[in-house]
């Protein structure tokens, strides 16, 4: 008998809170379309987690298998990594190389953050991983924050996802507080060019030799983004592009999402950090499109063609949503301006200035402890 | 200052500096490769 009560007789009121912050996950996936992918499972894995006496979680838990397996090796991150690597072209980005400064510029928040966290009093390592959320990209921050502060994983990994589909609400604003009507309505000219085969085939070993010949800590982020490309590039391996793109990506993904759910415990999740962390997310990306926009505008003091300041603030890993915003933006102001495709080189730079920046995080911290 | 905000302002200061270093890197790496590229015969698959 008292087995049929026990999970009634050890409910509390955190299962309750946590219960509904888990409906509310499920509910941004499902009526407002907020990363459905990962929202959804997350939502349902913190269910299954703050059910008293779960048996999804504990020893035999095949949640808490899946954690030690997947998060806590860093697999799914870096599986992840592959399946992106094999869905991204990274041919609008060697059509305009110049935009790689904002991928670069647009990584401030992370940084920006990090010194916030440590003057609210987070250790380097717990600062660097709630900066890493401003990558606005999920599978770095899961991995950064699994090296750093395992402890604050979950926050930091909901905070990540919530923010990424939340930046046609937090980009537009920054965007018009920073650059006036005329910089908005900026026009650029694009300028289509081929790109050999053998550039697309190249790249991605490039930049996996020179990105880990630099920070070699840096070569499972790096490298499986790239060997997702490559395969992707190539042309002889559709299938295992496809397969890359479609089953491994959906698979992993599925699997990430309900494990970083099952994270989400009533006696870890609601505490100050927690509030504390979703705040600093925000933050980061603030400063993520204000480093973006204002690097822009500095360009612009000393080039002849200008650049549209708002393109900087697609600098970030969000893709192809920030793209997105950015040409709404510009069609807002002129109907006729049409900056799509340097704002998706931009875009498509911040995916790459985000793993850099991660692989210098965890290349850097330590050297400072 | 406290060691951990000097350290903090160190990375800050080094992470960017990094992150706009290896991607002006990947920069003209990207530029050697389209102008070697160009010289090279088109590939025949």
């Amino acid at each position: 008998m008292n087995e049929l009560v026990a999970g009634i007789v050890n409910l509390q009121l955190g299962n309750f809170v946590m219960f509904g912050i888990a409906l509310i996950l499920i509910y941004l996936a499902i009526a407002k379309d907020y990363e459905p992918m990962l929202l959804l499972p997350i939502g349902f894995g913190a269910l299954l987690a703050n059910i008293p006496l779960s048996s999804a979680i504990g020893h035999e838990g095949f949640l808490t298998i899946l954690y030690n397996a997947g998060i806590r090796t860093e697999l799914f991150p870096v599986l992840i990594f592959v399946a992106v690597g094999a869905m991204i072209d990274f041919k609008p980005l060697m059509q305009n190389p110049f935009m790689l400064f904002f991928g670069a510029a647009a990584q401030f928040g992370i940084f920006a953050c990090l010194f916030v966290a440590v003057l609210m009093g987070y250790d380097l390592k717990e600062a660097a991983s709630i900066g890493i959320i401003g990558a606005a990209d999920g599978p770095t921050s899961i991995y950064v924050a699994n090296k750093f502060a395992e402890r604050l994983l979950a926050p930091i990994s909901v905070a990540a996802y919530s923010y990424m589909s939340l930046v046609p609400i937090i980009q537009p604003p920054v965007i018009r507080a920073l650059t006036s009507k005329r910089e908005r309505m900026i026009r650029m000219t694009y300028h289509q060019t081929d790109i050999p085969k053998i550039v697309e085939i190249a790249f991605p070993i490039v930049i996996t030799l020179v990105a880990g010949i630099l920070a070699p800590i840096s070569v499972a982020l790096v490298g499986s983004l790239m060997f997702g490309n490559l395969i992707r590039a190539c042309g002889v391996l559709e299938r295992l592009s496809n397969a890359a793109q479609n089953e491994l990506a959906n698979l992993v993904t599925l699997m990430l999402g309900i494990t970083i759910g099952s994270t989400m415990l009533a006696q870890d999740f609601l505490r100050a950090d927690t509030l504390i962390i979703m705040a600093m997310g925000l933050v980061a990306f603030i400063f993520d499109t204000a480093g973006g926009v204002l690097f822009a505008k500095l360009l612009n003091l000393f080039l002849k063609n200008k650049i549209n300041p708002m393109v900087g603030a697609a600098g970030i890993s969000a893709f192809p949503m920030s793209a997105r915003v950015i040409q709404r933006m510009a069609k807002e102001e002129d109907p006729e301006n049409f900056i799509l495709m340097q704002s998706t080189s931009a875009n498509v730079a911040g995916q790459l200035g985000s793993i850099v920046a991660g692989g210098l995080l965890l290349a850097l911290v330590p050297a400072f402890l | 200052m406290s060691p951990t905000i000097s350290a903090a302002l160190q990375v800050m200061g080094l992470g960017l500096a990094g992150v706009f270093t290896v991607l002006i890197l990947f920069y003209f790496l990207t530029r050697l490769l389209i102008v070697i590229a160009k010289k090279l015969p088109p590939m025949e698959k």
